[in-house]
């Protein structure tokens, strides 16, 4: 069974992939920034928490099978991961922490740009 | 993770009592300085662990074993919950803390795109004029 981290951090990749082009689209069309990096934050976190679901039922005293058979995939390819990994706790944070840092630069260089278009 | 998360924990905090001092207003660079003190913050933190990133287990484990090694941030007293690793309370918590921080800017991202491009442009049609 892999870390939680590295399904959490699955989940966010995958959401934050989904979601990337419309911020990409805004951002070069001068268009405003706010819809679609909070469709992206909202996708990227919730399909985290989606993809550690298994984890959760299991901590909270659930059954374990969730984590096994071709449908555990639903939740960002957990059943996937699982069969091929039991670590992940490293690359999992490296990723999460890597995606938090690209988030995080990109709202600062979006608030830097509002605050540009403000002052005009 | 749990460590960088614990040494962040006073940023944080002086993070959200400045946003809401200021009427719960960000700027750039409070969020810079925030990022710059947590990473400073978190470095001190995995002190000890360093070392195994430069191939070198002896004196990570002598950093490990110090009479002081709970001055980067307890990071000895933690280490020694082996099973604080397998906790979801660390990935939780930290989803928590970064879904607070990216919300507070993506607040202030919003109010002022509002504000730069004027009701109803940026989000739609403005609403019908009342009375």
């Amino acid at each position: 069974m892999a870390h939680a981290n590295l399904h959490m951090a699955a989940g966010m990749a995958v959401g934050t992939a989904l979601t990337v082009w419309p911020v990409a689209r805004a951002w070069f069309a001068r268009a405003p920034l706010a819809r679609p990096v909070g469709r992206m934050l909202v996708a990227a976190y919730a399909l985290g928490v989606w993809a550690l679901v298994p984890n959760l039922v299991s901590a909270a005293g659930g059954p374990t099978a969730l984590h096994r058979g071709p449908w555990a995939n639903v939740f960002v390819g957990h059943g996937a991961i699982d069969a091929r990994t039991h670590g992940g706790l490293l690359i999992g944070e490296a990723v999460m922490v890597a995606l938090l840092g690209v988030q995080y630069a990109l709202l600062v260089a979006a608030l830097v740009r509002a605050g540009r278009r403000e002052r005009r | 993770m749990i460590h960088v998360l614990l040494a962040s924990t006073l940023p944080l905090a002086a993070f959200f009592a400045h946003w809401w001092w200021r009427g719960r207003r960000v700027s750039p660079r409070a969020l810079v300085v925030l990022a710059l003190t947590c990473l400073a913050s978190g470095l001190w933190a995995v002190v000890p662990d360093l070392p195994r990133l430069w191939g070198d287990p002896l004196y990570y484990h002598q950093l490990h074993y110090r009479s002081y090694c709970d001055v980067w941030w307890f990071h000895c007293s933690i280490d020694r919950r082996s099973a604080i690793d397998d906790s979801m309370l660390f990935p939780v918590l930290f989803v928590l803390a970064a879904a607070a921080v990216l919300a507070v800017a993506w607040r202030e991202l919003a109010r002022r795109e509002r504000a730069a491009v004027g009701p109803g442009d940026a989000v739609g049609p403005a609403p019908p004029e009342r009375g």
